[in-house]
C-alpha cells in the first residue's frame, strides 16, 4: 500500500542543514536590531491585493498521475484539479466534490457514483468517461502512477451514462473512499489522449482541470499564478488569484512573511518564537513520529524489549519540550485525524523506568561488563537521524539518554537525508527516528505492519504478526467505519502491545498565516488547500 | 593554427565526454536511487521495480547511458523527472537571471575592488592598508548564506526598505526598477566574496609593479604621478586579476547555489541544486554537461586568444611539434 508520505520535513531540511544553529541567534539579532518596533510605515512591498501569496520549496508540475515535483505538485494540484470526493475542512472525512452522490452495494464490491454537471476550464463537461480515464490510466502498470496501490482492488471502472459511473473491486476495500480523496485527481481525457502518458509535457504547460482555480503564468524557479475560475460548480472563487513563489529556503520564507510578502510559512515548533505579527494555526494531519526499530535484529526481537525501551522514554516530556505542546501522545500508529478509527480510550504507554527494567530482566537481558547485554550481545547499537531537522535530532538525542537510564548503550548516527531514506528503505538500521504521514484510514498502514506487504524484501520494519495481519485483512474488507471500527479498535491494542515501531507521538502542523487571511480551517495544509476557494483576504 | 585548433577541440570534446561519463555513474551510484523520486519511505520492491521499469532505469547503465549520448547528438537533452518539461527549455528559463546576477556581482565586486586595491597598495601598513585587510578577511570569510540572511532580517523585515527575496514582486507587472530593487542584496552577497579577493590581488600586482625598475624611470623622466600610477602600474598589474576574473566567469553560467538558494533567485545553481536534491537523471545531466561545454568552451577560447595576443606562446610547441 502506498501512503506517499511526501513529508513537510523536507521543507525545513535543506535549510536547516545549513542553518539549524544560526535561525535562533539570527532572528533574536534581527529582533534587537529593530529600530521601528510600531510603526513600520515605510513598507516596501505592500501584500497584493486579492491574491494568496503561498510558497514552495521547489518548482510544481500539474500532473497528479506521477506526481513529478512531490509536495509541491500536491499543493498546487488541490486548486486546479478536483476529484470524485475531498476531505470535509474540519472533520477530513469524504464529502462531495465532482460526485454529488454514491451507492455501495451490499456485498461491498460495487461503488455507484454519481457526477454533478461540473466544467473543465477549458468550458467542455466533467464526464464520466473522464472518471474512468483517469481510474484506468492510474491503474495501468505500464504508467508511473504515484497512488495505484492507494486503490488496491479497484478492477473495472465503468460509464453507465455522462454522468454515472460504476467501480468495480475485485474484493470489498472499506477504504476506497478515503483513498479516493486522497490526491485522486480527475483529469480531462480530451487534454491528455495521444500524449506519453509518463511524460505529458503538453498537458503540464498548460494543464486543464476543473477545479476552482485555473492556470494563468508559470515562470520557472519564480512563480505560478492561478487565476480564479468563474463557472467552477461550486461558485466563484473568494480570492481572485493564488500565487505560489517557489522559495527553497524556509528561512527566507520566514523572512518573506515577516517583511509582508508572503501568506504562509510551515515551520518547526522551534522557529514559533521567532514569528511574531502572524496568525498561528495548529492543525491536525494524519502524521505520527515514531522510533523505527529494526525488529530482525536479536537485540529487538522480543516485543518486551522495545515496550521496556518504549517504556523507558518519557514520551510527555518530548510533547512539552521538543514539540512545546503542539502535539499528543498516540498508543498507536492510528493518530486521532483518523477519527473514527482512532481509539481515543487506549492509553499510551507510560514513561515508567522501573517496569521497563523488569521487562528487560524478564527477556533475559543482563548486565556484563558495564552494560546490558541479551545472549552475551551488548545494546550497542544506532541511533540513526537524518541531519538538519531540529525536531527530529532533539527526539533522537533524548531517546540516547534515556536508554542509557536503562544500562544500553546508543550511539547517534546523523545521515544526509538521501541517506537516510536509503538506510531506512532497506532495513539497514537498528533504529531510526522516523515519521509517516499517511491517508486518513488506518488500512494505510498496512506499509509497515502487515509482514506480507511485500514478500520477500527486507521492509519496513520487519515486523511479522499473524494476529496484526489477520486484522488488517478484516478491517479492509468491511465497508462502513461502524463496521470497521471494533477490529481497528483490536488492531490498535495489539500494536501498542507489540511496539513494531516505538510509537513517540501525534505532532500538530505547525503553521503561520499572515493575519489578512480568513477561512482556512483546522485539517493539514494538504487538505485544507481544497477549500482555498472559500477562504478570504482582508 | 588550423592543426592546433582542431586537436583543441577534439581534446575538448573528449574532455566534455569523460565529464558526462563521471556524472552520469556517479548520480547512479548516490544512495537513495531513484526511489527518492516518489519521497515514499514505504514503497515496495515491486512498486519501486515497476517505477523503474515506467522510467526506463531498469536497463543496464551503459545502454541508459549510450541512449542518452544518442540522444544529446541530436540535441536532445531528454525530459526532466520532477517536471515533465524539456531540460534544455529549464536551463535555458534560467540562464538570463543566473548571467545578471552574476555579472552584476563581478562588476560590483570589480568597481569597489581596484580603487580600493590601488588605494592599498600606494600606501602599504597604513592605517588604510590594515582596515581594508581586516575588512577583506571578514569578506572573505563570511558565510554567504549567513550575510544574506542577515541583509534580508535587517533590510527586509526590520527597515523594510528592501524587498527580501525573489526576482520581481508578486501579482505586480514586472519592471525594471523592480528587478533592479530585488537585484540590490543578492549581488551585493555575491560580490562580498569576490570583492575580498579581487582587492587583495590588485594590492599586491601593484606594490610589485610599482617596486618596478620602469617605474623608477617613469618617474625619473618627469611624469606625474598620476599617469604613471594609471598608465604605467595599473595596467601591468591587472593582468593577474584578468586571470581571476577568467577563472570565476563560470560561475556566471554555472550560477551560485548558495546565493540564489537564499534569496530565492530563479538561477541555474538554485536548479542545480534541487536537481540533485530530486535526483533527477536528465536534469543534472542537462545541467552539467551545459555548464562543462560552457566552461571548456570558454578556456578553449581564452587559449585561443592568448596564442594569438601574446607572442611568448608559441603554438607549434604546444602543439607537440618540434620548432
Amino acid at each position: 500500500m502506498i501512503a506517499l508520505s511526501v513529508n513537510r520535513h523536507r521543507l525545513s531540511r535543506r535549510a536547516f542543514l545549513r542553518q539549524a544553529a544560526l535561525i535562533g541567534g539570527l532572528t533574536a539579532a534581527g529582533g534587537s536590531l529593530n529600530p521601528l518596533p510600531a510603526a513600520k510605515a515605510a513598507t516596501a512591498q505592500a501584500p497584493t491585493a486579492n491574491a494568496l501569496l503561498f510558497p514552495l520549496i521547489s518548482n510544481p508540475t500539474p500532473n497528479p498521475i506521477g506526481l513529478p515535483g512531490g509536495l509541491s505538485s500536491i499543493l498546487l494540484n488541490k486548486n486546479l484539479f478536483s476529484q470524485l470526493v475531498r476531505p470535509d475542512p474540519h472533520t477530513d472525512q469524504p464529502v462531495p466534490d465532482l460526485a454529488r452522490s454514491w451507492e455501495i452495494s451490499k456485498d461491498g464490491l460495487t461503488y455507484t457514483f454519481h457526477l454533478r454537471d461540473a466544467l473543465f476550464h477549458d468550458g467542455r463537461p466533467v464526464t464520466a468517461g473522464d472518471v474512468k480515464f483517469t481510474l484506468d490510466t492510474i491503474m495501468d502498470k505500464k504508467i508511473k502512477a504515484t497512488f495505484r496501490t492507494n486503490l488496491g482492488p479497484v478492477a473495472a471502472t465503468t460509464a453507465l451514462d455522462a454522468h454515472t459511473v460504476k467501480v468495480t473491486l475485485s474484493e470489498p476495500y472499506g477504504p476506497l473512499l478515503t483513498m479516493l480523496q486522497y490526491n485522486i485527481m480527475i483529469l480531462p481525457e480530451h487534454a491528455l489522449k495521444g500524449q506519453d502518458l509518463n511524460k505529458p509535457t503538453a498537458f503540464v504547460e498548460h494543464p486543464i482541470g476543473s477545479g476552482p482555480y485555473m492556470w494563468k503564468e508559470f515562470v520557472q524557479g519564480d512563480h505560478l499564478t492561478l487565476t480564479k475560475f468563474d463557472k467552477f460548480w461550486d461558485g466563484r472563487p473568494k480570492i481572485a488569484e493564488v500565487i505560489y513563489e517557489i522559495i527553497p529556503d524556509v528561512n527566507t520564507q520566514i523572512a518573506k512573511l515577516k517583511a509582508g510578502e508572503l501568506d504562509f510559512v510551515m515551520v518547526e515548533p522551534s522557529q514559533i518564537a521567532s514569528l511574531g505579527g502572524v496568525q498561528m494555526s495548529y492543525a491536525n494531519q494524519t502524521n505520527y513520529h515514531y522510533l523505527g526499530i529494526n525488529d530482525q535484529n536479536p537485540l529487538f526481537k522480543d516485543p518486551r524489549v522495545r515496550q521496556a525501551m518504549a517504556l523507558a522514554l518519557d514520551k510527555e516530556q518530548i510533547v512539552k519540550t521538543v514539540l512545546l505542546g503542539h502535539g499528543r501522545l498516540i498508543a498507536s500508529p492510528v493518530s486521532p485525524p483518523m477519527r473514527w478509527a482512532f481509539d481515543s480510550v487506549l492509553a499510551p504507554l507510560p514513561y515508567d523506568l522501573n517496569r521497563a527494567k523488569a521487562l528487560m530482566a524478564e527477556a533475559g537481558a543482563k548486565m556484563e561488563n558495564g552494560a546490558l547485554a541479551l545472549g552475551g550481545q551488548p545494546y550497542k547499537f544506532k541511533i540513526l537521524v537524518d541531519i538538519g531537522n531540529p525536531t527530529r535530532k532533539q527526539f533522537g538525542l533524548i531517546a540516547q539518554q534515556q536508554w542509557q537510564a536503562l544500562g544500553m548503550q546508543p550511539d547517534m548516527d546523523f545521515q544526509e537525508f538521501n541517506n537516510w531514506y536509503d538506510l531506512t528503505n532497506n532495513m539497514k538500521f537498528d533504529t531510526a527516528v522516523e515519521w509517516w504521514i499517511t491517508p486518513n484510514d488506518p488500512n494505510a498502514l498496512r506499509g509497515g505492519y502487515d509482514s506480507r506487504h511485500d514478500g520477500t524484501d527486507p521492509q519496513h520494519p520487519n515486523f511479522a504478526d499473524a494476529v496484526t495481519d489477520g486484522l488488517f485483512d478484516q478491517g479492509v474488507r468491511l465497508s462502513t467505519p461502524a463496521q470497521r471500527k471494533p477490529v481497528y479498535d483490536k488492531l490498535q491494542a495489539r500494536l501498542k502491545e507489540m511496539q513494531p515501531d516505538l510509537f513517540l507521538n501525534f505532532p500538530n502542523e505547525v503553521r503561520a498565516f499572515s493575519t489578512r487571511v480568513h477561512g482556512f480551517g483546522s485539517v493539514g495544509i494538504r487538505d485544507a488547500l481544497y477549500w482555498t476557494y472559500k477562504w478570504t483576504i482582508g | 593554427m588550423s592543426r592546433y585548433v582542431l586537436s583543441r577541440v577534439a581534446q575538448s570534446l573528449v574532455l566534455l565526454f569523460l565529464v558526462a561519463l563521471i556524472t552520469f555513474v556517479l548520480i547512479h551510484l548516490a544512495p537513495g536511487g531513484a526511489g527518492i523520486l516518489m519521497n515514499d519511505q514505504k514503497m515496495t520492491a515491486a512498486e519501486i521495480k515497476e517505477m523503474e521499469t515506467a522510467l526506463g532505469l531498469d536497463r543496464p547503465l551503459y545502454v541508459q547511458f549510450a541512449d542518452w549520448l544518442a540522444q544529446l547528438a541530436r540535441g536532445n537533452l531528454g525530459i526532466a523527472y520532477t517536471s515533465d518539461l524539456p531540460v534544455s527549455q529549464m536551463i535555458a528559463v534560467r540562464l538570463p537571471a543566473t548571467l545578471l546576477l552574476g555579472a552584476s556581482a563581478l562588476l560590483l565586486s570589480l568597481a569597489i575592488a581596484i580603487p580600493v586595491g590601488i588605494v592599498t597598495a600606494i600606501r602599504p601598513r597604513s592605517l588604510l592598508d590594515n582596515v581594508v585587510s581586516a575588512a577583506s578577511f571578514v569578506g572573505v570569510s563570511t558565510p554567504v548564506f549567513w550575510l544574506g540572511l542577515m541583509l534580508i532580517i535587517v533590510f527586509a523585515v526590520d527597515l523594510r526598505v528592501m524587498p527580501a527575496a525573489g526576482m520581481r514582486t508578486q501579482g505586480a507587472a514586472p519592471t525594471t526598477p523592480d528587478l533592479l530593487r530585488h537585484l540590490v542584496m543578492p549581488a551585493f552577497v555575491l560580490a562580498t566574496a569576490f570583492m575580498a579577493g579581487f582587492s587583495r590581488y590588485v594590492r599586491t600586482a601593484m606594490i610589485e609593479v610599482l617596486a618596478q625598475p620602469y617605474i623608477r624611470t617613469a618617474h625619473s623622466k618627469g611624469l606625474s604621478g598620476r599617469v604613471v600610477l594609471y598608465r604605467h602600474a595599473l595596467r601591468n598589474s591587472l593582468i593577474p586579476l584578468v586571470t581571476m576574473v577568467g577563472l570565476a566567469l563560470p560561475l556566471l553560467i554555472g550560477g551560485a547555489a548558495i546565493t540564489e538558494t537564499v534569496f530565492a533567485w530563479p538561477g541555474m545553481g538554485q536548479l542545480a541544486v534541487q536537481a540533485a536534491y530530486s535526483h533527477d537523471y536528465p536534469l543534472i545531466m542537462g545541467i552539467t554537461i551545459v555548464v562543462a561545454a560552457a566552461v571548456i568552451g570558454t578556456n578553449l577560447l581564452t587559449d585561443l586568444s592568448y596564442a594569438l595576443i601574446d607572442p611568448k606562446i608559441d603554438l607549434r610547441v604546444s602543439s607537440g611539434q618540434s620548432p
